[in-house]
């Protein structure tokens, strides 16, 4: 609950300051939010499965988003961006359908 | 999380291994906290974090949509730009035309003294050049692309089929032809450039209209354009119609010569 409430000041914080993305940062953005979610889905798996831990979800989060922009990063170096960056979103969506597979094993029990 | 194993190597075996080695979870080595135990300390860290993802999304949804708008803004000025330039163009045209008829007015003034023959002549080799307009009997050729063709097939119009197609009714005798209002003149050239059929290097759409005056075809069939037109919808599917008729053709554009000069420039140079 207060997770999300954490969400929704993000949100609003992000309308009210308006902020401006660097152009060199915009082609990792998209990623990032892919990582971040990852991590989401993984603290929202533990949490119903009583056994999440704060320290772990932060830590996940940034070297999920920190691993990701490096490997597109890296990628952009060597030439083949576009396609390192398909090969982190491909893996990120399996991992976030995987936990949401478990997340609605629990809830459901289905 | 077991790895499943994998005796057969099948693809299928190798994607469930990698599934299982991709979402390995995280929070493995915790203990799940016993019912009672107090577990609230361990969401205290999770709060900035998820106002940090949430910040991370909405700026990724506003500058998103800001590239759109920009792109949006930039289309439109060009747009505006293109609109702006070819009424330009149209004004400009108007001038041009108003000002040749005021020369032509000058000319006949000045040439006061010609007789009757040397202004019938006069006319004639302007109209051959086409830089007048022409009207008189001639024959209409509508054609387009068969119905359902793609880009890049042999079943579109090409420039080759126009070429034909104008070359057949100047073997006819027609004196004044023109491509979608594009009059031909001695300098037009009808080529293709990549999807597009130029004439006189400027791009025309379908369908095209070819337009003759003068053809000795007028108001009977004539074999060579029928026969032409009946290949081109045999082997490629072209739709064509053909009318006879009236026809009014637009004075052509005629360019200086690149190197020929008139006998007074030649001898001033």
């Amino acid at each position: 609950m207060i997770a999300i409430i954490g969400l929704l000041v993000g949100v609003a914080i992000g309308i009210l300051w308006h902020p401006v993305v660097p152009l060199w940062m915009q082609p990792y953005l998209p990623i990032a939010i892919v990582a971040a979610l990852d991590a989401v889905f993984g603290g929202f798996r533990a949490l119903m499965e009583k056994r999440f831990d704060d320290r772990i979800f932060v830590v996940s989060f940034l070297s999920n988003v920190v691993i990701a922009a490096f490997l597109v990063f890296l990628g952009d170096q060597l030439g083949v961006g576009a396609q390192m960056s398909t090969g982190v979103v491909v893996v990120l969506a399996m991992r976030i359908f995987a936990n949401a597979a478990a997340i609605r094993r629990i809830l459901f029990r289905a | 999380m077991s790895t499943p194993t994998l005796e057969d190597g099948s693809e299928s075996g190798l994607l469930e291994r990698f599934i299982a080695q991709a979402v390995v979870d995280e929070y493995a080595q915790v203990a799940p906290t016993e019912p009672g135990a107090p577990g609230r300390r361990r969401h205290l860290l999770a709060v900035p974090a998820m106002v940090v993802i949430g910040l991370l999304i909405i700026v990724a949804v506003i500058s998103a949509r800001a590239a759109d708008e920009q792109r949006q803004s930039t289309r439109d000025a060009l747009v505006e730009r293109v609109s702006t330039l070819t009424a330009s163009v149209a004004e400009r045209q108007a001038t041009v035309d108003g000002q040749t008829s005021t020369v032509d007015g000058l000319r006949a003034d000045v040439l006061g003294g010609v007789t009757p023959e040397q202004e019938a002549e006069l006319s004639r080799l302007a109209q051959l050049a086409a830089v007048t307009e022409l009207s008189g009997p001639g024959v209409t050729v509508t054609i387009d692309d068969a119905p359902g063709a793609e880009a890049g097939s042999l079943n579109r119009v090409l420039d080759r089929d126009l070429q034909d197609i104008v070359n057949t009714l100047w073997r006819t005798g027609a004196v004044g032809i023109a491509v979608n209002e594009e009059r031909l003149t001695g300098t037009t050239a009808i080529r293709g450039a990549g999807e597009a059929i130029l004439v006189n290097y400027r791009p025309i759409g379908r369908p095209y209209v070819i337009s003759a005056v003068g053809t000795s075809t007028s108001g009977q069939t004539d074999s060579g354009l029928d026969a032409l037109l009946a290949t081109l919808a045999d082997d490629y599917g072209l739709v064509s119609t053909t009318s006879t008729g009236d026809v009014a053709l637009p004075a052509g554009v005629v360019r200086d010569p690149r190197f020929a000069q008139t006998d007074q420039e030649g001898a001033g140079s």
